[in-house]
């Protein structure tokens, strides 16, 4: 939609509610996606629905964890760079496991946290650290939880099955949004209660884009809309196929259960530098690597 | 705007090499293009290569290979049979240096170098004949002549310098490198060029001209993927296979500055990311020069494979 269309359905009282200062401003920003429709208080729901469906941009955009370190991913536009570009560079998240010493832990950690490369006037940083359940216990899920920060220093991803797990941990970190890590088929309408009552990002895990689709809309409908779309590859080849399919559908508006950010955890893949650099070539919003990757 | 990535027309196939039935002396030669989608969603990951340079003179190749390869560095022969049994490269590219000094004229050093090059190696063999416009003419002529039969990988073509190479090509039966400036329409201009020489489409690798990752690579790389999808979209004259052979990835800060100890890692990070990227973007052979860049990029083209 153009802005001088969304223009006719807005309240023209230059009210200055939506943070901008004017309807007509607010109409250009909405034409390019770059703000919710939302925004507008005096928006009656059908108006709301019609503009938010023609200008929500394809992929949402998510953020996690809070404060300065935190990441938005999403809200991109086109399939290649060359068409306009990319604008959310990937979170790359460090793995650590629930059943390693506390030391180790924490040193990865602070590594994560310390660590700048300065580049051409620019600073960069690792995102922040995945949690991984491997001992099965609750209680010492959400104390490496803790361990890693809680979510107050860097953002976290919280990797589990099981929805106990996920329970305890986010009453350590709940209030940081990390992203919740994953709702299946099997377990998705306790994992979805679980970010809904915290307000946490959530990403949905299946292996096939149908599957996907299905576990997304789901999961939106159930009231969480901040999602991201783990496609569980095999392979790298996999990935790449099933990040491709995902995005297509998601800039061509032919699926909008799919327009969330993809979601790539590369330890199983093995080839970790070629999964990372497939990851932040095609399309990933979050890449979970282990912490070999880390400089010694 | 996306449909351009839907399965359409095909990269043409350039054959590269030939054996011994097909009038070469190589064990294998290789076939690559031929895919009608983009990068790792087609069924061809099988006909990636990854070449490795050799210098004829070392003093032109990174020091980082030079500690490296060691007394192979003196020997291009021994060291191109390295790079092929050693190291594992698909095939060798044979980079005559020795024409970037100053009066260069040991125009028969570079049919010796070829000879003994050809009998050390067993694979497809890139040429990178001369360095200077003046020499084009001689230098060209001697490695197409030396190589004649091989089905070499002649390079480079460029828009202002193109009928020595093409020539040389043409006379002894070689396909060309044709090397634009990370521009598309240059690209599509130089091929048409050298169609008009009488170089079939069949017989060119497009050289989109790669920069080193974080100066410049991401320019190369969105020229690879636009001249992928062009070919695919049905533009015959950019829809030939890709090499990409980042020329400076080993002379970037990060390598020059990195401890003695963790340069070779330094290195290969450096030139793997890039390879791989270009590989991703749509490359068919990338060349690096550090030999264990090779054996990281083999490994994971060989996980592709499944």
């Amino acid at each position: 939609m153009k802005a001088l269309e969304i223009y006719k359905l807005l309240p023209k009282t230059n009210c200055k509610k939506c943070g901008y200062p004017t309807c007509l401003a607010f109409a250009m920003k909405l034409a390019t996606g770059k703000v919710e429709v939302e925004a507008c208080p005096d928006l009656d729901s059908g108006t709301k629905a019609l503009l938010g469906g023609a200008t929500r941009p394809p992929v949402r955009l998510v953020e996690v964890g809070v404060g300065e370190r935190s990441v938005a991913v999403g809200e991109e536009f086109v399939l290649f760079r060359h068409e306009k570009t990319f604008y959310h560079p990937p979170g790359i998240m460090v793995q650590v496991s629930d059943t390693w010493p506390e030391e180790q832990v924490r040193s990865i950690v602070e590594t994560v946290r310390e660590r700048v490369v300065h580049r051409v006037g620019m600073d960069l940083v690792l995102t922040g650290v995945a949690v991984r359940d491997e001992s099965g216990s609750p209680d010492r899920f959400a104390e490496t939880v803790a361990l890693a920060g809680g979510g107050s220093a860097l953002p976290l991803v919280l990797i589990a099955s099981d929805p106990v797990s996920h329970e305890a941990a986010l009453a350590v970190a709940g209030h940081y949004r990390p992203l919740v890590h994953a709702a299946t088929e099997e377990n998705w309408q306790d994992i979805v209660a679980l970010a809904k009552r915290y307000g946490c990002p959530l990403a949905v895990r299946a292996a096939d884009p149908a599957g996907l689709t299905a576990l997304a809309g789901n999961c939106a409908d159930a009231g969480v809309s901040d999602l991201m779309l783990d496609p569980a590859p095999r392979s790298l080849r996999d990935y790449i196929a099933a990040a491709t399919e995902i995005r297509k559908a998601a800039i061509g508006r032919t699926e909008p259960a799919l327009g969330y950010p993809i979601f790539l955890d590369t330890t199983p893949l093995g080839e970790t530098d070629a999964a990372l650099a497939a990851g932040i070539l095609k399309y990933a919003g979050i890449i979970v690597v282990p912490r070999s990757l880390l400089p010694p | 705007m996306t449909n351009s990535s839907e399965p359409g027309s095909e990269v043409r196939e350039v054959r590269l090499g030939a054996t011994r039935a097909e009038g070469g002396t190589r064990e294998v030669s290789y076939v690559i293009g031929g895919e009608r989608d983009l990068p790792f969603l087609g069924n061809r990951p099988d006909r990636l290569l990854v070449a490795l340079e050799v210098c004829d003179d070392p003093r032109f190749s990174p020091p980082v290979v030079r500690d490296y390869v060691g007394d192979l560095a003196n020997n291009p022969d021994e060291w191109a049979r390295a790079a092929e049994r050693t190291y594992g490269a698909d095939l060798v590219r044979l980079n005559f240096t020795s024409t970037k000094q100053r009066r260069f004229d040991a125009f028969g050093e570079i049919a010796t170098t070829m000879d003994q090059v050809l009998a050390a190696t067993i694979r497809p063999l890139i040429v990178e004949g001369s360095s200077e416009p003046e020499l084009d003419s001689e230098v060209f002529r001697r490695c197409g002549e030396a190589g004649e039969g091989e089905r070499l990988l002649l390079g480079t073509a460029e828009a202002d310098r193109y009928r020595s190479v093409a020539a040389a090509a043409l006379a002894y039966g070689h396909a060309v490198i044709a090397q634009s400036p990370i521009d598309i329409n240059l690209a599509k201009q130089l091929n048409i060029l050298l169609r008009e020489t009488g170089i079939p489409r069949d017989r060119i690798v497009i050289d989109p001209y790669t920069g080193a990752l974080g100066y410049g690579f991401e320019y190369s790389y969105s020229v690879m993927e636009r001249v992928r999808l062009a070919g695919l979209a049905g533009d015959a004259d950019l829809a030939m296979p890709m090499i990409s052979a980042p020329a400076d990835t080993l002379s970037v800060r990060e390598v020059r500055e990195a401890a003695p100890a963790d340069r070779d890692a330094m290195a290969v990070a450096w030139e793997f990311y890039t390879a791989y990227s270009a590989f991703v973007a749509g490359a068919s052979i990338v060349c690096v020069r550090h030999p264990l860049s090779v054996k990281k990029l083999r490994e994971v083209l060989e996980v592709n494979r499944r």
